[in-house]
């Protein structure tokens, strides 16, 4: 769990007032596979699971900060954290009318996003199946498509690479949602509209995984899988940023011991 | 001199990724980072033992007034230290 991990973990024990909410049964709820405190952790990218997991901050009188869906990096989440915090001071602000504080919200929720750094917004690639789910369902309707057509043809030629450059990241998803719900109290927040992208189901079968991130047993039997039938989980976010043949040129080099 | 830039160039690559490993700054974007079962109970138990939850809005919204801090609320599927 990401907000167990520096520098996040001491940003939440000093300076937030911590609370948690089992959603399970709210109806913006998506589904997922059962996960035990002992089961296995996998990385991700920001904003995968965004039915699943959201994390709000709120000032003490119930108004919404910000929200991000799903999971985020410990050293991205600090960032929007810190933002929050911008919020809760402009929000405590006895100067400003409310038109002027629903403005400088609008425009720090967007302009914060030309402060992200590069490997942030790498981290926040939309999940492809995620991507998949949009491309065929509401190609020309969802505010995360950033080019529709791109995005059927992508999906029409299973070309994920392609499919990705269609997408907006998630990120961007996040600040220009949230720049449309300034200082909303928590009770009125929309969140079955705002964390609405990809599928409501998210699993990443991590308990059926060795530590190298292979599956060895089948999710679905339980049966292990032989060795020679074993695939990777499909690289996402940063991994496909790497280059592929330069990582199987690495590999090759290391096990053959010219590395 | 070309095949030996590539090799000083993965080499390179490679020293990254091992930095990687001990950065906190990039290590959660590593390839296929995995956690264990029992890091991940360590981390959940760090959590939750370290910082105190509250599961009431109001309880927190109290706490929140008196201390002047904002408040973190933790949507998720299960409950925090339980099954998800």
């Amino acid at each position: 769990m990401s907000l167990s991990q520096e520098p996040v973990f001491s940003e939440l024990k000093n300076k937030f007032v911590c609370t948690s909410k089992d959603i399970t049964n709210e109806p913006y709820c998506g589904k997922s596979g059962r996960h035990a405190p002992t089961g296995k952790g996998i990385s991700t990218t920001n904003g995968a699971g965004p039915h699943n997991l959201q994390l709000f901050v709120l000032a003490p009188d119930g108004t919404v900060l910000h929200c991000l869906p799903g999971y985020w990096a410990p050293q991205d989440l600090v960032h929007e954290l810190k933002l929050a915090e911008d919020l809760f001071t402009v929000w405590k602000n006895p100067q400003l009318s409310r038109g002027q504080k629903n403005q400088m919200f609008k425009q720090m929720q967007l302009s914060h996003l030309n402060e992200h750094p590069t490997d942030m917004v790498r981290r926040s690639r939309m999940q492809g199946f995620d991507q998949k789910f949009e491309a065929k369902n509401r190609p020309y309707q969802s505010d995360t498509v950033k080019n529709p057509q791109l995005a059927v043809q992508a999906l029409a030629q299973n070309n994920n690479k392609l499919l990705a450059q269609a997408f907006k990241t998630t990120d961007q998803i996040a600040h220009e949602r949230m720049a449309q719900r300034p200082f909303v109290p928590y009770s009125q927040f929309d969140v079955a509209v705002y964390t609405d992208y990809g599928k409501q189901r998210y699993e990443k079968n991590e308990d059926f995984r060795d530590m190298s991130g292979q599956l060895v047993m089948n999710p679905k039997t339980g049966e292990a899988i032989p060795p020679g039938q074993r695939k990777m989980q499909k690289r996402s976010g940063v991994q496909n940023f790497q280059g592929g043949r330069m990582r199987r040129m690495r590999n090759n080099m290391l096990s053959n011991g010219s590395l | 001199m070309k095949g030996i830039c590539k090799i000083a160039g993965l080499a390179g690559m490679l020293a990254i990724s091992i930095l990687n490993t001990t950065s906190p700054q990039i290590s959660i974007a590593a390839p296929m980072s995995m956690v264990s079962g029992d890091e991940a109970l360590q981390r959940v138990r760090k959590l939750t033992m370290e910082i105190p939850w509250y599961t009431s809005l109001s309880k927190a919204q109290a706490i929140a007034q008196k201390e002047n801090k904002p408040i973190f609320m933790l949507h998720m599927l299960g409950p925090l230290n339980g099954m998800t």
